[in-house]
């Protein structure tokens, strides 16, 4: 859909919406033209009683308008939904959440929200509990690894507060080009990954066995996490795992020179960037980097051998342990002015009916429910993708900390000294532990 | 300070009195001053005054949304600050930080207001570009200079190896980060101090340079004996204002290094918003805002002694 | 007699060195200046997959692509829109709170002014990010939030303080005798301060106003915190509202370098406009 046409509708919409809402005020006939307008943009306050806000990110936007408008939610049940921009990052997030809380109001009724979020909004008590209105045969529905996460990311207190529809995990992915050429084979351990620096990288030339986003902000702990859980362990643990996986990838850095140390200081774009500019040969990273591969900026570089996706090498942990899935689901926030409206419209985006719809509509919707899989093309990359990390067993649970924001960054501050030679390993773990402690 | 303060509104008042408003009208005077200044006081007094009020009484509080806590605790906040690993080096560096960076712009603004005050061509030009990096968004700066010095694709790394024949990776180094931080933010506030100095050059009457000239003074001693101290209240008031936005501020480091790597980078403004709005733990964040505004009253005050010592000499 | 070409061509020498020692400066200056804004243009206007080439690439082929995504991905037209009168609204308020406020300081004998300037200024001392739960709180109150209104009035706050200071120094320098013979004709104070003061006092008026259109049409904190809807959002805001690869997990540089240039094109218009005025301006005001 093009700009100007967006545009256009949008202020149609609002045209729309105006009156409406005029009707309303006139009679019940107007009742029935409020209600056909399903998703307005910029709708006034006139008929809010009528009204629930959902705020989604940029990039569902377009996904959740079609999926309202495909199931015709708004003339089902008479409630218009307004559709929100809520920003990219949970720091940027909790800014705007934080104040409206505190006022006892809240910007959004329903937002789509991560596990950063999940963690901090839940334990501040600001979502409402969705046990009363979820269907009790709602989590048959769910893999087992789905329900084992939503146990330990989407309930607090014994009370679910998230319902989540998106569920990925980072993929492994290579260049099946290079390891032919060069006539290695793909690696299925830490010990292959780290010989790998000699036969890959080459500084001068900025060519790096692997590469990683490693900025501070959630990036390294994402990185930290997967190492650690390859470990076997839990690095809010501190523990013996953490202490051997900080280690492999200090080793990777500068011992073996596998990975390359500017990651530290590097997002996902630059790490996408890098891998297309054939600066890397492996990596881990979450399924979008499918999409800006496939994407028409990158048509020219792009061949599915430059893309390949195999199961993550293990580390002492196993299998059970070689990757871990994230989630973004639906929640209600409990200062919400219109929670009746809310309610309905949560138990209506995690019914299966549409969680089906969802995923035709787009792959934000895509998760490991029995209902969603069998509804998908099989063929696809990602989903096949998905299939052969769930058949493996592969995919772990995220490792948990119940401050996870603040934990993650002390972990993050003093993991980061270490690797850039600012503290040493005891240092560092010392440093974690006692600050993790005084969270207690 | 309570001295200083006398001494400053009694010279105002003697030189007001000069040529000020007869003194019978004092009353009348008086309501006058009340109705102007009311409006921006009351504006401060809503939105400034009441945070900074609550702020400090947040500061004895151990208020946490996580913990569910909100009682009185003394000075604890204040004690656990000296214990705090990331507060503990953002204090280091935010001093290092804002102290350097102003000390670097007001010697390269008052080189470039020097080079925006010559007569050559292109001046307008020089002119109209100079205020540019002022007016980029300070979030988009930071981004842009991750780019630029960027290990792979960034310009000066890449210029580097061209060079050196060496690959540089800035924002694993410590020392190299900070530094970074400090010259983008003086290449982003250097031009604004630039263009107020260059105003301050431009009120000094010209017949003294032209004194200075028939005198065989060089273009530096020109420089030093005429321009530095006539525009030095100038100087002072912007290196106040620049000390207090930049310890304030924390959207650079935000973009260019994320406080990294480790704590290397960050800064106390970084550090209330991570304990405040990322860990909800409204106590701790309110004492590093107190511990901020200490800062800030120490140099206000500092900035206030020049003052008078400037005036005087003036 | 003879000595004279010879001091007239050493002095010509010196001349040249002067000439030279101010070009140097002046390439210097301009690349100091135009290096990083000439990576912020290439970024938003090559194709991403140019940005990722080594050796570099200096100067990618023109393409428009990145801003049409931008159009695409935020209500682009609105956030223009609420940006120019967030930016216009604070500055005028501010301008004119702060004018009345610098008058007084400037002109009007009280107890204890320098000391009120003084706490006006180092009420800038808690940083904005401190502020924002109270703030969000009186606005919810003042059913002020999601509206550019609130915006403004936050705002101008913040920049007052400055713009007071500035024109304080600016009102000072103006002789007093001007207002002198209007009080002693029986001018009232409306008509001191518009018909004589406000005339002299423009170019200082268009400084700070400018000054402070540049701060608020670049603020991001305030509208991040308290704005929700397209309704009050603005283009700094659309900085986290970009994505990449339909995925929360990217952060696009180019659609943000397209961000920046798209906010920074008005900008310099503005600056080319009132050039002279700035000038002029910062010249009455500050220094005496």
């Amino acid at each position: 859909m093009s700009n100007s046409q967006k545009i256009s509708r949008r202020k149609f919409l609002k045209v729309a919406g105006t009156a409406a809402a005029g009707a309303t005020l006139a009679g019940p006939l107007g009742q029935a033209a409020a209600n056909s307008t399903s998703s307005g943009f910029g709708v006034p306050n006139l008929i809010r009683q009528h009204s629930v806000r959902i705020a989604v990110g940029g990039w569902a936007e377009q996904n959740m308008r079609d999926l309202l408008e495909r199931t015709d939610f708004s003339g089902q049940t008479g409630i218009n939904v307004e559709i929100v921009l809520r920003t990219d990052t949970k720091e940027t997030e909790l800014t705007r959440i934080v104040g409206a809380v505190q006022a006892d109001t809240s910007p959004y009724d329903v937002l789509d929200f991560e596990d950063e979020l999940a963690t901090s909004l839940s334990a501040a008590g600001y979502m409402l509990g969705l046990d009363d209105i979820l269907p009790a045969d709602l989590w048959d529905d769910f893999s087992p690894a789905m329900v084992d996460y939503t146990k330990v990311w989407s309930t607090h207190n014994d009370e679910t507060f998230r319902v989540i529809h998106n569920w990925e995990m980072p993929y492994w992915w290579y260049r099946k080009d290079w390891f032919d050429e060069k006539g290695v084979a793909v690696p299925t351990t830490w010990e292959e990954v780290a010989a790998l620096g000699e036969v890959f990288t080459n500084e001068d030339e900025g060519v790096w066995a692997t590469e990683d986003g490693l900025i501070k902000g959630a990036f390294l702990n994402v990185y930290l996490a997967w190492i650690t859980l390859q470990a076997g362990g839990n690095p809010f643990d501190v523990g013996d795992e953490y202490r051997q996986a900080l280690q492999y990838i200090y080793d990777l850095m500068y011992t073996h020179k596998t990975l390359n140390p500017a990651s530290l200081q590097k997002d996902y774009n630059q790490q996408n960037g890098d891998y297309i500019a054939d600066k890397v040969a492996f990596m881990r990273q979450w399924p979008f980097f499918g999409d800006v591969a496939r994407s028409d900026d990158n048509k020219a570089w792009f061949s599915e051998d430059k893309v390949a996706v195999a199961l993550p090498p293990l580390g002492p942990g196993g299998i059970g342990g070689a990757t871990y899935a994230a989630g973004w689901g639906f929640g209600i926030i409990k200062t919400s002015p219109n929670l009746a409206e809310a309610k309905e419209l949560l138990s209506f985006l995690v019914s299966t009916e549409a969680a089906v719809e969802a995923v035709k509509v787009g792959f934000w919707f895509l998760n490991a429910r029995k209902s969603v899989l069998a509804a998908v093309d099989q063929d696809n990359w990602l989903v096949k993708n998905l299939q052969m990390y769930t058949d493996a067993g592969a995919i772990g649970v995220r490792p948990y900390h119940p401050q996870f924001v603040e934990a993650l960054t002390i972990l993050e501050d003093t993991a980061a000294a270490y690797l850039t030679k600012q503290s040493s390993l005891d240092d560092a773990l010392r440093q974690a532990k006692e600050q993790l402690d005084s969270l207690a | 300070m309570a001295d200083v303060m006398a001494r400053s509104s009694a010279s105002v008042v003697k030189r007001r009195s000069r040529l000020g408003i007869p003194s019978r009208f004092a009353m009348r005077r008086y309501v006058l001053f009340t109705l102007l200044v009311t409006p921006a006081f009351l504006l401060r007094l809503v939105t400034a005054a009441y945070p900074i009020i609550q702020t400090i009484r947040y500061s004895f509080t151990n208020f946490s949304l996580l913990k569910g806590t909100n009682e009185y605790v003394g000075l604890q906040n204040y004690v656990d600050i000296t214990q705090n690993y990331g507060v503990k080096g953002a204090l280091s560096f935010t001093i290092l930080y804002v102290l350097a960076s102003t000390v670097i712009e007001l010697g390269v603004g008052l080189l470039i207001a020097q080079l925006l005050n010559a007569n050559f061509r292109g001046r307008t030009f020089a002119r109209t570009i100079n205020l540019i990096p002022w007016a980029i968004p300070t979030i988009v700066a930071g981004y842009s200079f991750r780019w630029l010095l960027d290990d792979q694709f960034g310009l000066i790394p890449v210029w580097y190896q061209d060079l050196m024949g060496k690959n540089l990776i800035i924002f694993i180094d410590p020392i190299l980060s900070r530094w970074a931080v400090i010259l983008v933010h003086v290449w982003k506030d250097a031009p604004f101090m630039a263009v107020v100095f260059l105003a301050g050059m431009q009120g000094v009457p010209l017949d003294l340079y032209e004194a200075a000239k028939v005198d065989g003074a060089s273009s530096w001693q020109r420089f030093r004996h005429i321009t530095l101290p006539l525009i030095k209240p100038l100087v002072i008031t912007m290196a106040l204002f620049r000390i207090v936005w930049s310890l304030a501020g924390f959207d650079l480091v935000f973009g260019l290094t994320a406080g990294g790597p480790g704590v290397a980078t960050s800064v106390l403004a970084l550090q209330v918003f991570r304990e405040g709005i990322l860990f909800f733990k409204f106590g701790f964040a309110s004492a590093i805002s107190v511990i901020l505004l200490l800062l800030v009253a120490f140099v206000g005050i500092v900035a206030l002694v020049l003052f008078r010592r400037a005036d005087v000499s003036y | 007699m003879l000595k004279t070409p010879s001091r007239k061509y050493r002095r010509s020498i010196l001349f040249d060195l002067n000439k030279i020692v101010v070009y140097v400066s002046f390439i210097i200056f301009c690349i100091f200046v135009l290096l990083p804004i000439y990576w912020t243009l290439r970024s938003s206007l090559a194709n991403v997959s140019d940005l990722h080439k080594t050796p570099l690439i200096y100067f990618p082929e023109v393409t428009f692509q990145n801003f049409q995504t931008l159009l695409d991905q935020v209500p682009f037209l609105d956030y223009t829109r609420n940006s120019i009168v967030f930016a216009l609204g604070t500055t005028v308020l501010t301008l004119v709170v702060s004018f009345l406020a610098a008058y007084a300081f400037a002109r009007i004998q009280f107890p204890g002014s320098g000391v009120l300037l003084w706490i006006l200024v180092l009420s800038m001392a808690l940083p904005e990010v401190g502020t924002i739960v109270p703030l969000y709180r009186l606005l919810s109150k003042a059913n002020l939030l999601d509206s550019i209104r609130g915006l403004v009035l936050v705002l101008s706050s913040v920049l007052t303080p400055f713009t007071v200071w500035v024109l304080v120094s600016f009102i000072k320098q103006i002789p007093y005798e001007i207002e002198e013979a209007a009080i002693i004709d029986g001018a009232s104070l409306p008509t001191i301060l518009v018909r004589i003061l406000l005339p002299i006092t423009t170019p200082g008026l268009v400084t700070m106003g400018l000054i402070n259109f540049i701060n608020a049409w670049n603020n991001l904190l305030y509208p991040l915190s308290f704005s929700v809807t397209p309704s009050s959002k603005t283009l700094s805001v659309s900085i986290t509202e970009v994505f990449a690869g339909y995925s929360p997990w990217g952060k696009p540089w180019e659609l943000i370098m397209a961000v920046g240039i798209t906010m920074m094109v008005p900008i310099i218009a503005l600056i080319l406009v009132s050039q002279r005025a700035i000038v002029r301006g910062l010249t009455g005001g500050a220094i005496k």
